[in-house]
């Protein structure tokens, strides 16, 4: 019984953590309305980037944030910038830009192979360092303290992205140009500065992600693949779109995974998750708090 | 054909003239491309005495492997306009289910081979059913989370119900009984011919398809969903045919690909990997129409080949980039693929060489 | 025997009421115009008929069968085809191409449904484009392959969406010419148009709605000269005869 609590416990922590990173996910498809394929492979790079920058530096794993969100926000400008605009331009009365799920898979594709490339396959791990493996006692129960901070961090996060949107004037700009292209350009607003912001963004908001993850979970090249399908399933859960639908989302995958080996094979609980993110698919596609969409 | 003007009787007038050079013009353009199929088919027939290393052939076939499951990639991602990313999911089903029902069973790998083929067909109804009335991100996330849920599945147990499929360790065929009753040859001739077979099969579905209802209103339904479905057309239905079919070919090459190499394991038969590269080349080839998936393998498949040898140990990965960034360059400057300007190029020749003979001809 | 009627219809978006107990028939082989100020209520009912979404309340009656909430295919081989305000052609593909889709709602067969859109488009007098890339026709050529379209489902009754918008007079009086030709043929329409001297010239009845609501009904004149609906359009330039 400690056990469950215990594993519940560690799941919502676990969980919160996920859901930041899918925050950058749902930030993404709010604004652009586009599902960014390369979502996971740029929260790989930032989990690089945060990597490097506290092997080289010796810092404390949480002030790497102040390198990697900068640099992953330009990052992500120039990606938006550079790559997905002319695509954007192309399909520009499309309904659906299903050429930028094409591209984001191609972009995906690249940075995952360019990183095998240049890192090599093996597994990072931080040395030890002031986060990794601590734990709080309460009475019998253990907490894990990266997660702690992580989980922390993540509502911290979701509680400022909220807020950007809904009190900035920059993010209301945004938000604006998410509901209608050309009345927003009508506005004064250039639709496609504001897409590279959001871009940036979401992307920034990866990198704040892999800072909480890299203090206990692997760095390695495929380590992008596991999180972006595992974002996918928990923007549909919440809902595509939706701030804290991310979030809850994310807890409850990370309370099914972390509550379910104890009932079954941590395999099952794996294909457990997939099931579900098929059912949510089949049943109830909007998720959570999604916005409705003209399927 | 003559006019009426000054210099009438004799000569033709300058329409009559164009019409005529115009016609001759078409037929022996048709010639030409009749000609130059021919000796493609005469080639492909004969490849296998003129090449006497195994080794290359046994690249050739995989080409032809790869241009097949384009092919058949294309009645659901070009034909319907969706994005299906998990392809080689039903490659592991058509693989999985000949090879444990004739290791286990004895049945033949042929029978298997259809049973496979109705068994993808199904899973893929499981996962087209619901998503394809959907915006395309929900049925590409979709067809990812069975393919790696199924992987992920079969990597980890040992039996499924009575069957064996032996975890990550995978299923090997011994080559014992010869023959064609059993799917099964000491020469890679062989297998070159029924996947030479299999593959003019599946481009004579994809031309046939193309004029038939079904093909009109899958286009239709593409380019203008709403004025489609006010015209009678059941837009999700047609992709689900389209997918169906889809399924059903893709599985019948897990069968030959089992037979071919003698051993299947999910790695290599359910990767994502594998899906990607099958999805990457008929995009970059031209997906929606019938030569772009061929062409894309016949190009792509040697680049890959290639790099993969030449850079396999100082740059793993290589080939895998250079898709990508193939696939990122062709989507934003050809984004019907590079059979676009291929087919503008070879109609230029095939223009230059019927001038030529006309002006030959004159003289 | 009608073969269209809205029985009390009426369609809410949320807490907007966009068609207000709407009712009304067609009989076989009349033109029945609907007409409106801007935002009134007209597409709303459109379609509702179209089967695009079902009535909030009322029914919707086609040949004596409730349609409610039928999907537009089905509609369409029941015989009930629509044209779009923002004409949608299969661009990349020919005209021939375009109304071939519309002919395989009769038929399976690729030959028969070619022949079948020949016909229709020598009936529109517009054979002679049938190659053409349907992107690269005019405006008024592309409302001829709307009409065309939906005229090789062999439709019984046709709903048209503004098929005039957007064309010049001389258009406007072919495309009248059109319309009329198709009622010669026997088939049933519902014209929805700005344009009022199309409409008035067209319509056996006309049907006018304001904020939603049927304010008027009647035959052209008594239409044009009734106070309500002079009101509704503020000075409609039709006037009083």
């Amino acid at each position: 019984m400690i056990y469950l609590i215990e594993d519940t416990i560690n799941g919502i922590l676990m969980g919160s953590i996920y859901g930041l990173t899918a925050l950058g996910l749902t930030i993404i498809f709010g604004v652009l309305k586009v599902v960014n394929f390369a979502h996971g492979t740029l929260l790989m790079v930032s989990m690089y980037a945060a990597y490097w920058t506290v092997t080289l530096s010796g810092f404390h794993p949480y002030l790497a944030l102040i390198i990697v969100v900068p640099v992953m926000y330009v990052f992500g400008y120039y990606l938006q910038d550079i790559v997905i605009k002319p695509i954007f331009k192309a399909e520009k009365n499309v309904r659906e830009p299903s050429t930028v799920i094409i591209v984001t898979t191609g972009v995906w594709y690249v940075l995952d192979n360019l990183t095998l490339m240049i890192f090599g396959p093996q597994y990072r791990s931080l040395p030890d360092n002031s986060l990794q493996g601590k734990m709080i006692e309460l009475g019998d129960i253990f907490i894990s303290v990266p997660k702690l901070w992580g989980a922390v961090t993540a509502v911290a996060t979701a509680y400022a992205v909220y807020y950007f949107f809904q009190k900035t004037r920059t993010g209301r700009a945004i938000r604006a140009c998410s509901l209608d292209r050309d009345a927003a350009s009508l506005s004064g607003i250039n639709q496609y500065k504001i897409y590279n912001m959001a871009f940036g963004l979401g992307t920034a908001v990866t990198g704040i992600a892999a800072v909480t993850l890299v203090p206990f979970y692997n760095t390695f090249p495929s380590v992008g693949v596991l999180f972006d399908i595992k974002g996918f399933i928990i923007v549909v859960l919440g809902g595509l779109g939706s701030i804290p639908g991310a979030i809850i989302g994310g807890i409850i995958v990370g309370v099914i995974e972390s509550v379910g080996p104890q009932f079954m094979t941590a395999t099952w609980t794996e294909a457990i998750v997939y099931g579900l993110f098929l059912l949510v698919l089949f049943v109830k596609p909007s998720g959570l708090f999604g916005v409705k969409y003209d399927w | 054909m003559t006019g009426t003007g000054e210099n009438s009787a004799l000569y033709e007038t300058d329409a009559a003239f164009l019409d005529r050079s115009a016609l001759a013009r078409q037929v022996v353009k048709d010639t030409i491309n009749k000609v130059l199929l021919g000796a493609v088919v005469i080639l492909v027939l004969a490849l296998p005495a003129l090449i006497s290393s195994p080794t290359w052939l046994h690249i050739i076939v995989l080409i032809f492997f790869y241009a097949y499951l384009t092919t058949s990639w294309n009645m659901v991602g070009g034909f319907a306009g969706v994005l299906p990313l998990g392809h080689a999911v039903f490659l592991g089903i058509g693989a999985y289910t000949s090879t444990v029902l004739s290791l286990q069973y004895g049945i033949s790998p042929w029978l298997g081979m259809f049973i496979g083929g109705l068994l993808a067909v199904a899973a893929g109804m499981v996962i087209g059913l619901p998503t394809l009335k959907m915006r395309g991100a929900y049925f590409a996330l979709a067809t990812i989370a069975f393919a790696e849920g199924l992987r992920v599945m079969v990597e980890n147990i040992e039996y499924l119900g009575p069957f064996k499929l032996n975890g990550p360790r995978g299923l090997q065929i011994p080559p014992l009984n010869i023959g064609w009753a059993n799917f099964m040859f000491s020469s890679k001739v062989p297998y070159y011919y029924i996947i030479l077979g299999l593959l003019l099969i599946i481009l004579l579905l994809t031309w046939a398809v193309s004029r038939s209802k079904l093909g009109y209103y899958l286009t239709a339904g593409g380019e203008e969903p709403e004025a489609a479905q006010a015209l009678g057309v059941n837009v999700s239905r047609a992709k689900v045919i389209a997918m169906a079919l889809s399924c059903f070919f893709t599985a019948l090459a897990g069968t030959f690909y089992a037979q071919f190499s003698l051993f299947i394991h999910p790695k290599s038969t359910i990767s994502l990997d594998i899906s990607f590269e099958i999805a990457f080349i008929a995009l970059i080839g031209g997906r929606g129409s019938i030569a772009g998936p061929v062409l894309g393998a016949l190009l792509l498949r040697p680049v890959s080949d290639l790099s993969r040898i030449y850079f396999g140990d100082i740059l793993p990965g290589m080939h895998l980039v250079i898709y990508g960034v193939v696939l990122i360059l062709v989507m934003i400057y050809q984004p019907r693929g590079l059979q676009e300007p291929l087919t503008r190029i070879y109609d230029r020749v095939v223009n230059r060489m019927a001038d030529g003979f006309i002006k030959g001809g004159d003289k | 025997m009608s073969l269209l009627e809205l029985k009390d219809v009426t369609k809410q978006f949320g807490g907007l009421t966009a068609v207000d107990s709407l009712s009304l028939s067609m009989k076989k082989g009349e033109i029945l115009g609907l007409i409106g100020p801007n935002g009134a209520g007209k597409s709303t009912a459109f379609n509702c008929i179209a089967g695009v979404f079902p009535p909030t309340k009322g029914k919707v009656v086609f040949d004596g069968q409730v349609i409610n909430g039928q999907k537009p295919w089905d509609l369409c081989k029941k015989g009930l085809a629509r044209t779009f305000q923002i004409v949608k052609p299969f661009a990349s593909k020919s005209v021939l191409y375009n109304v071939t889709v519309g002919a395989f709602a009769t038929t399976s067969s690729r030959a028969e449904a070619e022949a079948k859109a020949i016909q229709v488009l020598q009936l529109l007098n517009f054979d002679d484009k049938k190659d053409a890339k349907s992107s690269d026709l005019t405006i008024a050529d592309r409302k001829r392959l709307e009409i065309a379209r939906a005229l090789a489902t062999e439709p019984r009754l046709l709903l048209l969406d503004e098929v005039m918008a957007g064309l010049r007079p001389a258009e406007v009086d072919e495309m009248v010419e059109i319309i009329r030709f198709l009622r010669e043929q026997g088939i049933t329409i519902l014209v929805i148009e700005h344009i009022m001297r199309a409409i008035m010239a067209l319509s056996d009845r006309i049907v006018v709605i304001h904020f939603g609501k049927k304010i008027a009904q009647g035959t052209p004149k008594a239409v044009a000269s009734d106070e309500n609906v002079i009101k509704a359009y503020l000075g409609d330039e039709y006037g009083v005869s």
